[in-house]
């Protein structure tokens, strides 16, 4: 029942665009075709540049392949290059670090090099640090933005220890201890990760790589132990190696114990019986991390041949050997096969290479920009404000068809019906949505407001997913609690969908009443063209505020079995459908005019604002999120502002400048009709 | 009659509804904010009538605090009842004016009758909806009572030496201070020395660390802190007022129970309307055995949350009955029992993945007695009420389940989904023939004007009658 509705969205705001485009009729000018055409080449050039093109890696290994790699991170199971994506995105903002030989290290790359030389990793600058007091109490040159872990070790001991008492709730801490703990909590996630594998150069009294090949040999050092220990047993005294030998194993065995905790690290080894630990304290076997593996050996007796494959890969790597690396490769992928869903695991890393909404950014930022270049005055003569529109429109329809596949992409590769599942996904949507619609208007009015609606939320919306995607995996495992309220994520998407359209029609109302007050000129035909579009977009917002306010009302039922719980931010929605539906009916009954829809259009980007931020101020509620001040005094100058464009367009005709054009003219059609 | 009519159909009455409700929704979102969700409800959105100190909740936008000294500047609102009435009024006599069926109008017709539908589910909900919850603890048999979020109710249970239970019941009517009553068959008395719809029930040294947090309340009745910590010291004090008021004073021989044993005591607090914060009551209640005085007890739900202690008890003639104090119950003609409660986590995470309740369902009047299970996000739907995933306690042992009895809860879906289908109907309709004429003119006119022509119809319509 629950994915219906996310088809329905997808049906009510899809299925007119591809009506539309189906309708679209075939210009008989071949320039205009040809523009398009080029949009259609620019995206393809655009596709190939970032999406297609194979990254380049360093060294001859197949790291593509080792990309591929299926581990546990954080509750779910992932290509080993999501997490390594997901890690450095967190600490460094980037999915790439270079490295001192000026090439680009992948996010893949880095992990490996962090797993195999993790000396020369240590060097590579994969903080990202802002804060001036943050740099300063780091010892840090202020000028830079990116650091060494190696930079930033000296000071890290001192610095945990003397960090002082931060406030219990996270909510009051100030700038600086919040750019503080990101960092402090940057450096945990990055030697978690890291010890995954091996301790790094955090233990500099042991070689990370002898530490992987004692791994790689585990079974038979357990066995030469227990053999000593035997012998100890006995009595007898052990030789000058044997005594080594266990003395290594005493400082080891502690270290891969630590290493056996899974929280945070990558858990690389499938699980033996991969049904057997689903219960009821898990959902899903529990994978183990290498430490874990090695562990289970030491107690056990069991042993897991991934251990030896990982140990032999990140020798391999070390040494630059890409034949044992490869053969490591492929010995981890049949081994994790049966345990991992592989299909969907290679799709995934598939839609990390595609990075359709890095693509999308871009396509959308290049278009906007051709779409201001359109609007420079050009000689007469030559079309090129048309043509530069055709080619736009083309570049944002194929953008438009990359920007579904990658919500479907997540849909599949999530296992879930729903294209929102969290913050992140919701921006995704948002600028789907926008552009679709932008596409829609741009097919109907033909100037150019539609596209540049798709370009400017396109863009905005991707840019602002990219800063939610920071803080982690971006398909991330969902909470009891969300799950259930999965509605509430598409509630939340499709209320803040409802305010775009909203808003977009009190842009359009102000510049009516601007151009009908200030300018002459304006004319009947252009007062009704606005007019028109307003409430085609007034149409728009209601549909989507009304599913929002219903999707509010089945999570609320399925949750707390009541449909309306009469919650702040569900009755901001509700203002918005009664005052969209109070404007249509004053117009359908005659009661307003162009004039009058454009002034309570005004209103109603008020009480848009209002269920936006207004109701988040009153700090009650199940959608309460922080506000600031400085929140409430920007609502209170928009809605100043606005007041003060409904006062003038509330002005009597007769100090309208464009009054002769636009209402003279009325009364005598009004006369014709009778 | 006629002009009546007409008014009550026109469009301009639907336009100054449409107004009134938009300000009604914002004044009781204002209302909650300061109030609670129950009072706005009681006073916005369940009534037929509201004064509305708008002075005062527009203050509260403006500079973030309700001005009170100004809550005397009222506007009088019709409630979110009369408004339901007036608007599906408006719609169906505004359909019978003006409507003609056809097909471009049907997607109209569908909008408003779903909407006719909704008011109709909203008015059931408000009037016949009603919500409990239901504890559960493994291994502890099963369950057949409710409890109610607010109010409270006195119960005397007397257990008999099999273990069967006779609860005489005292509802909240019959709870205010100098109410005396025979306790039913039993020949006891019950005189309640005290009553309090709210307050805060706990250990004096508790309480009294509560006064220094500031977490009681002490504002509304202005009693000075040093007084409520002299009194919150007298031993014979009980229910100890925040005003003015005498606090309820018992001779120390003969209080009994947790007062005595844990030296617990109330200080009243002024009701909640908050959502997630229920009013806790407490009361002091002396149970006479014909002219026998058996003892004075403090009582309150919350003693239902301490653990490891008798409940408290008299004897009478043999006789155990138990005094109870606890949010009003109601029984189900069927119980419930929890097998085990599911908690799942993501693997190597703690992150929850599920939670879910194994039950049996034992209904006598059906024979039924089957296994079901109730998770996150499938409910389930017996005998009209329906339990809810809603919490859980005692870890992990007990599952608090949400009840909630709505015997229309199927109409929202229903009348949405034609609203639904209404809205898509009408605006591809629309799409269609909009875009074909948008396609298939000339550029200079206005491809709107025909769609304005025909919308504006009714006005046409009523300026011709």
């Amino acid at each position: 029942m629950e994915w219906i509705v996310s088809y329905i969205i997808f049906a009510v705001i899809g299925i007119p665009v591809i009506v539309v485009l189906c309708r679209r009729p075939v210009s008989r000018k071949p320039w205009r075709w040809s523009f398009g055409l080029g949009g259609a080449a620019l995206f393809g050039l655009l596709f190939y540049a970032f999406s297609l093109k194979p990254d380049e890696h360093p060294g001859q290994m197949d790291v593509e392949a080792f990309a591929e790699i299926p581990v546990q991170f954080q509750g779910r199971i992932m290509p080993v290059d999501t997490a390594a994506r997901t890690t450095l995105r967190s600490i460094r903002g980037r999915e790439s670090v270079p490295a001192p030989s000026g090439e680009t290290l992948h996010a893949i790359d880095w992990l490996l090099w962090k797993m195999a030389k993790p000396k020369e990793e240590a060097k590579l600058p994969v903080f990202r640090i802002d804060h001036p007091e943050v740099k300063a109490l780091f010892n840090l040159d202020d000028s830079r933005k990116y650091f060494s872990y190696e930079e930033l070790l000296p000071t890290l001991e001192n610095i945990r220890e003397n960090i002082g008492e931060l406030p219990e709730n996270p909510e009051e801490y100030s700038v600086y201890e919040q750019q503080l703990v990101k960092t402090l909590n940057a450096i945990q996630q990055y030697n978690q990760i890291g010890s995954s594998f091996h301790p790094g150069i955090n233990r500099p009294d042991i070689n990370a790589l002898d530490l992987v090949q004692i791994f790689g040999n585990w079974n038979s050092i357990l066995r030469i132990a227990a053999s000593n220990a035997a012998l100890m047993q006995q009595g007898q005294e052990l030789g000058e190696q044997e005594a080594q030998f266990m003395a290594i194993l005493r400082t080891v065995v502690p270290l891969v114990q630590m290493m056996a905790d899974p929280r945070g690290r990558l858990a690389v080894i499938p699980p033996v019986d991969a049904d057997a630990a689903d219960d009821e304290t898990t959902a899903g076997a529990p994978w183990l991390t290498l430490g874990g593996a090695l562990m289970e050996t030491f107690e056990t007796g069991t042993t897991y041949e991934a251990v030896q494959a990982y140990a032999n890969l990140i020798v391999a790597y070390n040494q630059g050997e890409a034949v044992a690396f490869d053969n490591a490769v492929r010995t981890l992928h049949s081994l994790t096969e049966e345990a991992a869903p592989v299909g969907r695991v290679a799709f995934e890393e598939d839609f990390n290479r595609v990075s359709p909404f890095y693509t999308g950014t871009v396509a959308y930022v290049l278009g906007l920009v051709l779409l201001f270049l359109s609007w420079l005055r050009w000689p007469e003569k030559f079309p090129v404000s048309e043509m530069l529109r055709q080619g736009v429109f083309w570049l944002f329809l194929l953008t438009f068809i990359l920007h579904s596949w990658g919500l479907l992409a997540r849909m599949i590769i999530m296992e879930r019906p729903a294209p929102v599942t969290n913050l992140y996904s919701s921006a995704v949507f948002i600028g789907w949505a926008a552009c679709g619609l932008g596409l829609l208007l741009e097919q109907i009015y033909r100037n150019s407001f539609g596209l540049l609606i798709a370009g400017v939320i396109g863009f905005c919306t991707l840019i602002i997913a990219m800063g939610l995607g920071v803080s982690g995996d971006t398909m991330e495992a969902m909470r009891a609690v969300l799950d259930s309220n999965f509605w509430l994520a598409t509630h939340v998407v499709t209320i803040t969908l409802g305010y775009v359209p909203m808003f977009i029609a009190g842009v359009l109302a102000i510049v009516f009443i601007v151009r009908g007050v200030f300018f002459k000129g304006m004319t009947r035909e252009n007062a009704k063209a606005l007019a028109q579009m307003t409430y085609g977009i007034l149409a728009f917002a209601l549909i989507l505020s009304f599913i929002g306010t219903f999707l509010g009302g089945v999570w609320a039922d399925q949750s707390w079995g009541r449909f309306w719980g009469w919650d702040p931010k569900e009755n901001g929605a509700l203002m918005i459908v009664l005052w969209i539906a109070l404007i249509f009916h004053a117009r359908i009954g005659g009661m307003i005019r162009e004039k009058g829809l454009m002034v309570l259009t005004i209103g109603g980007s008020m009480i848009t604002a209002w269920s936006w931020f207004g109701t988040n101020q009153l700090g009650i509620g199940l959608h309460s999120y922080g506000f600031t001040d400085s929140g409430h005094f920007w609502l209170m100058a928009f809605w100043a502002s606005q007041l003060l464009f409904v006062l003038i367009g509330s002005l009597p005709k007769s100090v309208w400048r464009s009054r002769e054009t636009l209402f003279l003219s009325r009364r005598s059609t009004e006369k014709q009709q009778a | 009659m006629k002009t009546l009519y007409r008014l009550l159909s026109s469009l301009r009455f639907t336009v100054v509804l449409l107004a009134v409700s938009t300000l009604l929704v914002l004044l009781g979102t204002l209302d909650q904010a300061n109030f609670g969700i129950h009072h706005a409800l009681e006073r916005y959105f369940n009534s037929w009538f509201v004064l509305s100190p708008v002075v005062s909740l527009l203050g509260l936008v403006l500079f973030k605090t309700y001005p009170a000294h100004l809550d005397w500047l009222v506007l009088p609102l019709p409630g979110g009842l009369t408004l339901g009435v007036l608007l599906g009024l408006n719609l169906v006599l505004a359909h019978i004016r003006y409507h003609k069926f056809g097909w471009s109008k049907a997607g109209i017709t569908l909008i408003h009758g779903g909407l006719v539908l909704l008011l109709i589910s909203g008015f059931m909900g408000s009037l016949f909806q009603k919500e409990w919850n239901m504890a559960l603890t493994e291994g502890e048999g099963p369950v057949r009572h409710l409890s109610a979020f607010r109010g409270a109710e006195l119960a005397f249970v007397k257990i008999a030496d099999d273990g069967t239970e006779t609860h005489y019941v005292a509802d909240k009517p019959l709870l205010f201070a100098g109410n005396e009553f025979p306790l039913g068959d039993s020949g006891l008395t019950v005189t309640i020395k005290g009553f309090a719809e709210n307050a805060a029930t706990d250990r004096r040294g508790v309480l009294a660390r509560m006064l220094d947090e500031g977490s009681i309340d002490t504002e509304e009745g202005g009693k000075d802190q040093s007084t409520l910590r002299t009194e919150l010291d007298n031993e014979n004090l009980l229910l100890i007022p925040i005003d003015d008021s005498a606090p309820v004073s018992v001779p120390s021989d003969r209080i009994k129970g947790y007062a005595a044993d844990i030296d617990v005591a109330a200080i009243i607090q002024p009701p909640t309307y908050e959502l997630n914060d229920s009013n806790i009551a407490a009361g002091v209640v002396t149970v006479k055995d014909g002219e026998r005085e058996l003892g004075t007890w403090l009582v309150s739900p919350t003693f239902g949350f301490i653990e490891d202690l008798p409940p408290q008890s008299f004897e009478k003639d043999g006789e155990t009955y138990r005094i109870d104090m606890r949010f009003p119950r109601a029984y189900l003609p069927f119980s419930l029992a929890l097998q085990n409660f599911v908690h799942r986590r993501h693997p190597n995470t703690d992150i929850p993945a599920e939670f879910a309740s194994d039950l049996t369902l034992n209904n006598p009047e059906t024979g039924e007695n089957r296994h079901v299970r109730i998770s996150m996000n499938e409910p389930l739907r017996y005998g009209g009420f329906t339990f809810y995933q809603a919490s859980f306690a005692n870890n992990d042992l007990t599952s608090v389940l949400q009840v909630v009895r709505n015997p229309g809860w199927q109409l929202p879906y229903i009348s949405i989904a034609v609203i639904g289908l209404g809205l898509i109907l009408h605006f591809l309709v629309k799409l269609l023939g909009f875009s074909s004429r948008a396609a298939g003119k000339a550029d200079t006119r206005d491809p709107g004007a025909k769609t304005a022509g025909s919308a504006s119809r009714p006005s046409q319509t009523s300026t011709k009658a």
